[in-house]
């Protein structure tokens, strides 16, 4: 097995397996940094170049790619505000409020710091996982999968506002993104729900338009009224860059806290059907729980670095681990993974017990693509972060029609109509008076990603298993930490006000 | 009793729910279980925000904290705040109707003209410039290199429709 580990390396640093992949992390760097430009999408569009590509050139390439996505999606979240990804959404919340308070270097270094630190542990994750984590994936049916989507839900209580009232309007947007997702058709019946008619509505609201709208738009909004540049009362002779090394040492000096969100990044990524959009906000809420006083808990959201650790350590440690279903039972873990499979076939590779046995250097040579990648990107980035910084002392009057683009163009790569630009312009103004009036937008989005899969799960154990799905003993243990969780937020705010009042 | 923009929001968000439920409840079990189910609870909350912020007094310091979101930017001139909302609001749904009227390679260097000089005041040489980078960005990498398919514009159907385009 070690020497199968080492042979991974030497087949990925064979001269044209990594030139391939430094074209492959050009390529995903750039589809990072763009709104709208997923890596799935990317990875379909790249697929033709794969033809003539042995596998060992092959993987290196696309996963060169799509591992590097989620990297450099934060880059854009951080400093402008939109979400590059649809998965570095939750790293706006403290990394752009960060960059607002002139600290962009800061909240970059620990993005992309975190973000490797995530890739490597998520990498590793795959390497040792394999072997053991074969039962785990084949237990897991789809009673087991909606306690784990409940399980998600439950972070909506910790990203909620504190006190009763936040509590209920953070259940109230949560329950307001769960009625959004339901739009479409709906899959046991086949009846349309909610469409008025429209042929666009049939797949229900797509997730990029109404993300980028309702992060974006409200963040221009702002940047217009106050008619300054995003890092607006800091002196433009301040070296932005100059936090880089602060934000790259805050990962290690919150190292548990990274190493944790990787590990709920990569337990979501082996999950199919979860994905990143679950995993950044999962973590994120595990971020704000790490506070240890009351007061360190309502600086989430106003530029805590904590914030940006999590979201960006589980983002790109799931995609190590999603490889996990997709190569050893051919179970892709979300739509990146099965075009990725598409990729496997197109090269006469089977994924299954194969990838674990004859191909077994081939697998571990994935494990040192998502390291060498992204370790070259965050060097890369760490170079350039000063130059990245600099744009957000942009007076905003010049900056604003250049965001607007990549949020009108990145909202129509979605499905290329008009109804896209409809969803990102309505998802904008909701938006804004969701901000405008305190309704917290995390519990919205967190609504929206698992309304699908809560209904979908539930509706396969209902008609597979009755009630009987209700007391199969995994359900149970998940449902009992899902109310634990569910808890924890209460619990730990009466142990901090104990403990201030004993101060 | 205070009417304000969220006692409004909250009344929105009443209504919706109502059409919600009732809609589902036209609907065969498996399809309108789920609406009714998520539909009642958050109709429940709506009611209770929207009685809350209508009858409730405002707790300065206590009660609720922050929700982990953005925050606007304060302002103490309320009237310039609005006047600069409205604006921008005005701004972006005109580059979304002029995507309408002449698509989406057109609109960027009129668009960028457009805000840059008459909205931002900025010279006619940066105007310029600016639009005519933005617009080589997004021909250069959204046309020419990926290919996606622009839908075709209002003016472009329109000069179809009498023979001037084929």
């Amino acid at each position: 097995m070690f020497e199968s580990f080492i042979e991974g390396l030497f087949l990925v640093l064979q001269w044209k397996s990594f030139s391939y992949m430094l074209i492959g992390m050009t390529i995903g760097f750039w589809v990072g940094i763009l709104p709208g430009l997923g890596g799935g999408a990317t990875l379909a569009l790249m697929m033709p170049f794969i033809y003539k590509m042995t596998p060992q050139e092959a993987f290196p390439f696309l996963l060169g790619m799509h591992s590097v996505v989620q990297t450099t999606g934060d880059i854009t979240s951080v400093l402008f505000g939109i979400p590059g990804e649809a998965t570095t959404v939750a790293t706006i919340i403290d990394g752009y409020a960060m960059t607002k308070k002139g600290e962009a270097g800061r909240a970059l270094g620990a993005a992309l710091m975190s973000s490797l630190v995530g890739a490597i542990i998520g990498a590793f994750f795959l390497a040792l996982a394999i072997p053991i984590v074969r039962p785990l994936v084949l237990a897991f049916g789809s009673p087991e999968m909606l306690m784990i989507t409940l399980l998600g839900m439950t972070c909506i209580a910790t990203l909620s506002g504190q006190g009763k009232r936040g509590l209920l309007l953070g259940l109230m947007t949560g329950g307001l993104g769960f009625l959004l997702s339901l739009v479409g058709q709906d899959r046991q019946a086949g009846i349309l729900r909610f469409t008025f008619g429209q042929l666009y509505l049939w797949n229900g609201i797509p997730m990029v338009p109404l993300v980028v709208g309702l992060f974006a738009l409200p963040e221009i909004v702002d940047m217009a009224v106050s008619g300054t540049s995003i890092s607006r009362n800091v002196d433009p002779n301040m070296k932005l860059g100059r936090g880089v090394w602060q934000g790259v040492k805050d990962t290690f000096t919150h190292f548990w806290l990274t190493v944790r969100c990787s590990l709920v990044g990569s337990f979501i990524g082996i999950m199919p059907g979860l994905g990143g959009g679950v995993a950044q906000w999962v973590s994120y809420a595990h971020a704000t729980q790490s506070a240890k006083t009351q007061e360190e808990r309502e600086g989430f959201g106003k530029g805590d670095v904590r914030g940006v650790l999590g979201p960006g350590a589980a983002n790109n440690s799931k995609e190590g681990a999603g490889l996990i279903p997709t190569v050893a039972f051919g179970i892709p873990a979300g739509s990146g993974m099965a075009i990725l499979m598409g990729a496997f076939f197109m090269l006469g590779i089977v994924p299954g017990p194969d990838m674990l046995t004859k191909h077994l250097s081939l697998t571990f040579s994935m494990v040192w693509t998502i390291c060498i990648s992204n370790i070259i990107v965050v060097a890369v980035s760490l170079l350039f972060i000063n130059h990245l910084a600099r744009l957000t002392f942009i007076r905003g009057n010049l900056l604003i029609p250049f965001i607007l683009m990549l949020v009108f163009i990145g909202g129509y790569t979605a499905n290329n109509s008009i109804g896209d630009l409809i969803v990102v312009v309505g998802a904008g103004l909701l938006g804004y008076l969701m901000v405008r009036f305190g309704w917290p937008r995390p519990p919205f989005i967190l609504g929206f990603i698992l309304g699908d899969l809560v209904e979908t799960y539930l509706y396969i154990s209902v008609t597979r298993y009755g009630t009987d799905w209700i007391y199969r003993p995994k359900v149970i243990v998940i449902f009992i930490l899902a109310v634990c969780v569910a808890l924890y937020p209460f619990l730990q705010k009466k142990n901090l006000l104990n403990q201030e009042v004993q101060v | 009793m205070k009417f304000s923009g969220k006692v409004f929001m909250s009344l929105g968000l009443m209504v919706f729910t109502a059409y919600v439920i009732i809609t589902a409840l036209k609907w065969p079990f498996k399809t309108g279980l789920f609406p009714i189910a998520l539909g009642i609870p958050v109709f429940c909350m709506a009611t209770a925000v929207f009685l809350m912020d209508l009858f409730g007094k405002e707790k300065k310091g206590g009660g609720s904290g922050p929700a982990v979101d953005f925050k606007l930017s304060e302002s103490d001139d309320k009237e310039l705040t609005h006047k600069r909302t409205v604006d921008i609001f005005l701004w972006i749904l005109g580059w979304f109707l002029l995507i309408l009227l002449i698509g989406f390679s057109l609109s960027i260097p009129v668009y960028f003209i457009a805000f840059l000089r008459f909205r931002s005041k900025e010279s006619w040489k940066l105007s310029l410039i600016l639009s005519v980078i933005a617009w080589a960005f997004f021909y250069g990498l959204f046309v020419r290199l990926l290919d996606t398919p622009f839908m075709p514009s209002l003016m472009q159907r329109g000069l179809e429709y009498i023979g001037i385009l084929s």
